[in-house]
C-alpha cells in the first residue's frame, strides 16, 4: 500500500457503528513518509560511522564511528564505560525534554557530541586504566547493541501491532451487533455538596482579578500543574452547571464564567508558550494562540463555546475581549471569533492534519478539541470552519491515530512520525478523548467509543449498581497518586464511577458514588480551603462528570444557545444569595434553590422576568408559605437555604 | 528507538521533582507571589 492507493472505506455495521479494518496498516501514508524520511537520515549516519570505523579505522576515527553507530559507542572503543554509560542516560534525558520542551535538537546534540567528545578524548587519560588503551571487542558489542536496540523496538511495535490486529474479528463481531443503551439523559437536582463546590468556583472566580488562589501552582508543561487546565476545567464544569441547573437565572454565573475565562490571559497561565515555541519551532513570538499550541488555543475555544452555549453571552465575541499582554507590553488581541480563526489556520498548514500542541508532537486529545472549538464556533455562529475542515480531520485521525483495535494513539511526532507509551494515558492510547468523545463533531466515531467502553466499563459498572442499597454505595476508594504526584487522594477514583455511571445512563449509581465521594473526601471547609479533599485537577473532573447531567459537554456544543423557557430570576442581591438552582421544567413555573452567601439575609428582593403577561404569579417557599408577586417582584427572607416555586395561579 | 522504551511521564515527573529538591522551590503549592501578572502595561 502507498501513500497514492485509496484504502477501501470501512465498513458500517447496520446498526450505524463503524467496524474495524480487518487488514489495517502499520502505519498511515504521512505517518510512514515522515518515519521513511527518518530511517534515511539514521541509514547515512550508520554509513559514516562504518566507513570511519571500517574504512579510515584509526582510534580517533573508530571513535568518533562507534559513537555514531551507537551514541556513546566509542567511549566503550576508548576505554571509558563510565563515560559510555554517562551518554546512554543523557540519551534518555534528551528523549525526556524532546518530548517534553519540544527540544528537538537535544538527542542530535548528545549524539553528535558524544562522538565529538570521543573525538577530542583519544589520547586523553583515562580512569584506572593505560593512557592510550582501546578495546577491540567494543567494535562487535557496539554493533550488537545498536541491533539489539532497534530489533527490540521493532519487536516491541510489531507484538502490540499483531496483539491489536488478533483483536479485529472479536470486535466487529461485537460491534456489528451490540444494541446501544439509549442515552437516557439524568435529570438531578443539586445538592448541599453542589452548592458547597458552586460557592468555592464563585470564590475561585471573584478573587482579585490577578489572584490564582485555590489552583495547584507548579511548572507549566506536563506535571499536571498546567493553569491552564485547571482553569478549562472549571469553565467547563460551571458552563454545564449553568446549562443544566441555572438556566432560568443566568446572571450569577455568568459574571462568574466570565471572570474564570478572563484569568485565561494572565501571564502566568500562558507564558509557558515562548519557551516552547523558542525551543521547538525557533520562533521567539510569544502570541500563545497563532502557532500551534493547540492544547492552549483550542482548548480555550471550546471554553468560549461553551460559554456561549451555556450563558447566551456575547462578550468575548467583541474584538480584543481576550487581550495577552507579554512582559514587554506587546499586546495580542483576541477574541471567540479570531482564536477558532486561527484554529483553522492551524489544520489548513498542518502535513499531518492534525497539528500540535507542544512545537512538533500532535496529540489526539488535542486535536478532538481543535475540532469541537471549530464545532461549537459554527452551531453558535453560523461559521463553516468544522465542515471545511471535516474530511481532511477524519482522514487523518483514521489513517494516521486509529490503530487496529479501535483505539488512537495519544501523541505523534509532525517531524519523523513517531508514537509511542509516553506514559500519559494508559497504554498509551485510547478509545476517544477531548470532553465531548466524538459525540459532537462524528457521532459515528463516538458511537464506536461507546460501545468498546461499555465492553469494559458495563460489566464493572453492573456490578457497583448492584452494591446500592438505599442509595449508598458502601465503599472506600482508594487513594490513589494525582497527575503531579505530590498527593494522593479517592477523588479520582470516585470520578471514574460517576463517569462510568454516567455512560450507561445509571443515575441511582451516579447519585451514590457523589455521595461516597463526598462522604470519604468532604472537608467541611470552604474558600480558600477546597471542599473536597483533592488537587485541583480532580476537583475540576469531579465538578465536571457530577454536572454532566442531562446536557454534558457534546450535548451541549451540539445544542448551541437556547434562550431560557418559563419565568427567569432576573435580579436579586447577587452579593448575598447564591442561587444554586432555577429551572423551569414545565415551563411556565420556576423552581428555585437559594442559600444565604455571608449570613441570614433579610428582605431579598427577588425580581422575575419572562413572566406571562397578565397572569398572577405566587411565590411557595418550603417552609409552608406563600407571597403574592407584584409586578413580577417580591420579597423574601433567606435565613437559611431555601426551596421556593413560582407558580401561575389558576385561572378561574 | 530508546523512545519506544522510556516512560516520558514518570522520567519528567522525576526530572521536575530533582529540579524542586535542588533549588528548594515547592514543586506544587496553592499559590504564588504574582509577578508581572498581565504584562507591562496592565
Amino acid at each position: 500500500m502507498t501513500a497514492t492507493q485509496a484504502r477501501p472505506a470501512p465498513t458500517t455495521a447496520p446498526n450505524g457503528i463503524p467496524l474495524l479494518d480487518p487488514d489495517p496498516p502499520r502505519l498511515g501514508p504521512v505517518s510512514r513518509r515522515l518515519l521513511t524520511r527518518l530511517l534515511v537520515a539514521l541509514a547515512l549516519v550508520q554509513v559514516a560511522g562504518a566507513a570511519l570505523t571500517f574504512g579510515v579505522a584509526t582510534d580517533a576515527a573508530r571513535a568518533v564511528g562507534l559513537s555514531l553507530t551507537l551514541p556513546g559507542g566509542g567511549f566503550l572503543y576508548l576505554a571509558r564505560p563510565v563515560a559510555f554509560l554517562v551518554t546512554a542516560a543523557l540519551a534518555v534525558v534528551a528523549l525526556v525534554l524532546w518530548w517534553g520542551l519540544s527540544f528537538h535538537a537535544a538527542i542530535p546534540l548528545v549524539w553528535l557530541g558524544s562522538a565529538a567528545v570521543g573525538w577530542a578524548l583519544v589520547d586523553g587519560p583515562r580512569l584506572v586504566i593505560d593512557r592510550g588503551t582501546t578495546w577491540g571487542w567494543a567494535v562487535p558489542v557496539v554493533y550488537l547493541l545498536a541491533v539489539a536496540v532497534v530489533a527490540a523496538a521493532v519487536w516491541k511495535f510489531e507484538r502490540r501491532f499483531r496483539t491489536k490486529r488478533a483483536k479485529v474479528a472479536e470486535l466487529n463481531e461485537y460491534l456489528s451487533t451490540v444494541e446501544l443503551p439509549e442515552r437516557t439523559p439524568i435529570v438531578r437536582d443539586p445538592n448541599a455538596m453542589d452548592a458547597e463546590l458552586l460557592r468555592w468556583c464563585y470564590d475561585l472566580a471573584h478573587q482579585p482579578d490577578d489572584g490564582l488562589k485555590g489552583l495547584d501552582w507548579g511548572e507549566q508543561f506536563h506535571g499536571g500543574t498546567q493553569l491552564r487546565y485547571q482553569l478549562n476545567a472549571y469553565c467547563w464544569a460551571l458552563s454545564l452547571y449553568a446549562a443544566n441547573h441555572l438556566p432560568n437565572a443566568p446572571r450569577q454565573v455568568t459574571e462568574a464564567l466570565a471572570k474564570l475565562v478572563e484569568k485565561h490571559t494572565d501571564l502566568r497561565v500562558w507564558r509557558y508558550w515562548r519557551t516552547l515555541n523558542l525551543l521547538g519551532n525557533l520562533d521567539a513570538n510569544p502570541d500563545p494562540i497563532v502557532r500551534d499550541n493547540i492544547m492552549f488555543s483550542a482548548f480555550l475555544g471550546d471554553v468560549l463555546n461553551m460559554y456561549e452555549a451555556a450563558t447566551g453571552d456575547h462578550r468575548f465575541d467583541e474584538a480584543g475581549s481576550l487581550t495577552f499582554v507579554w512582559s514587554d507590553g506587546r499586546e495580542f488581541p483576541y477574541d471567540h471569533h479570531s482564536i477558532i480563526e486561527a484554529v483553522h489556520a492551524n489544520y489548513e498548514r498542518s502535513d499531518l492534519g492534525f497539528y500540535p500542541c507542544e512545537p512538533g508532537w500532535s496529540f489526539t486529545v488535542c486535536n478532538v478539541m481543535g475540532a469541537q472549538s471549530m464545532y461549537g464556533h459554527d452551531r453558535l455562529h453560523g461559521t463553516e470552519l468544522w465542515d471545511a475542515n471535516r474530511d481532511s480531520w477524519q482522514r487523518t485521525l483514521e489513517q494516521e491515530y486509529l490503530t487496529p483495535d479501535g483505539t488512537y494513539a495519544h501523541i505523534r511526532s509532525n517531524h519523523v512520525g513517531l508514537s509511542w507509551d509516553t506514559g500519559e494515558v494508559p497504554g498509551g492510547h485510547y478509545t476517544a478523548n477531548g470532553t465531548g468523545r466524538f459525540a459532537d463533531v462524528l457521532p459515528a466515531h463516538g458511537a464506536r467509543a461507546r460501545a468498546l467502553d461499555l465492553r469494559s466499563a458495563g460489566p464493572a459498572m453492573a456490578g457497583l449498581s448492584a452494591m446500592v442499597s438505599e442509595g449508598t454505595l458502601d465503599l472506600e476508594m482508594p487513594e490513589e497518586p494525582e497527575r503531579h504526584r505530590t498527593r494522593s487522594s479517592a477523588l479520582p477514583g470516585w470520578n471514574k464511577v460517576i463517569g462510568g455511571a454516567n455512560l450507561v445512563g445509571d443515575g441511582a449509581l451516579a447519585e451514590a458514588a457523589m455521595d461516597g465521594a463526598a462522604r470519604q473526601c468532604a472537608t467541611g471547609q470552604r474558600w480558600p480551603e477546597r471542599p473536597l479533599a483533592a488537587g485541583s485537577s480532580a476537583l475540576g473532573g469531579h465538578m465536571i462528570v457530577r454536572w454532566s447531567t442531562p446536557l454534558g459537554p457534546a450535548d451541549l456544543n451540539q445544542r448551541g444557545y437556547v434562550p431560557p423557557v418559563g419565568p427567569v430570576l432576573d435580579d436579586t442581591a447577587w452579593d448575598d444569595v447564591l442561587v444554586v438552582l432555577a429551572r423551569s421544567d414545565d415551563g411556565e413555573s420556576l423552581d428555585l434553590h437559594l442559600e444565604p452567601r455571608r449570613g441570614p439575609v433579610a428582605a431579598l428582593p427577588l425580581a422575575f422576568t419572562n413572566l406571562e403577561p397578565g397572569r398572577a404569579y405566587r411565590l411557595e417557599c418550603d417552609d409552608s408559605t406563600a407571597s403574592s408577586v407584584e409586578g413580577g417582584s417580591v420579597t423574601v427572607d433567606l435565613p437559611e437555604a431555601r426551596s421556593f416555586r413560582l407558580v401561575p395561579e389558576v385561572v378561574a | 528507538m530508546i523512545s519506544m522504551f522510556v516512560n516520558c511521564a514518570k522520567a519528567w515527573t522525576r526530572l521536575v521533582r530533582a529540579y524542586h529538591r535542588v533549588t528548594g522551590r515547592p514543586q506544587v503549592t496553592l499559590d504564588r507571589p504574582a509577578v508581572a501578572i498581565r504584562g507591562a502595561r496592565r
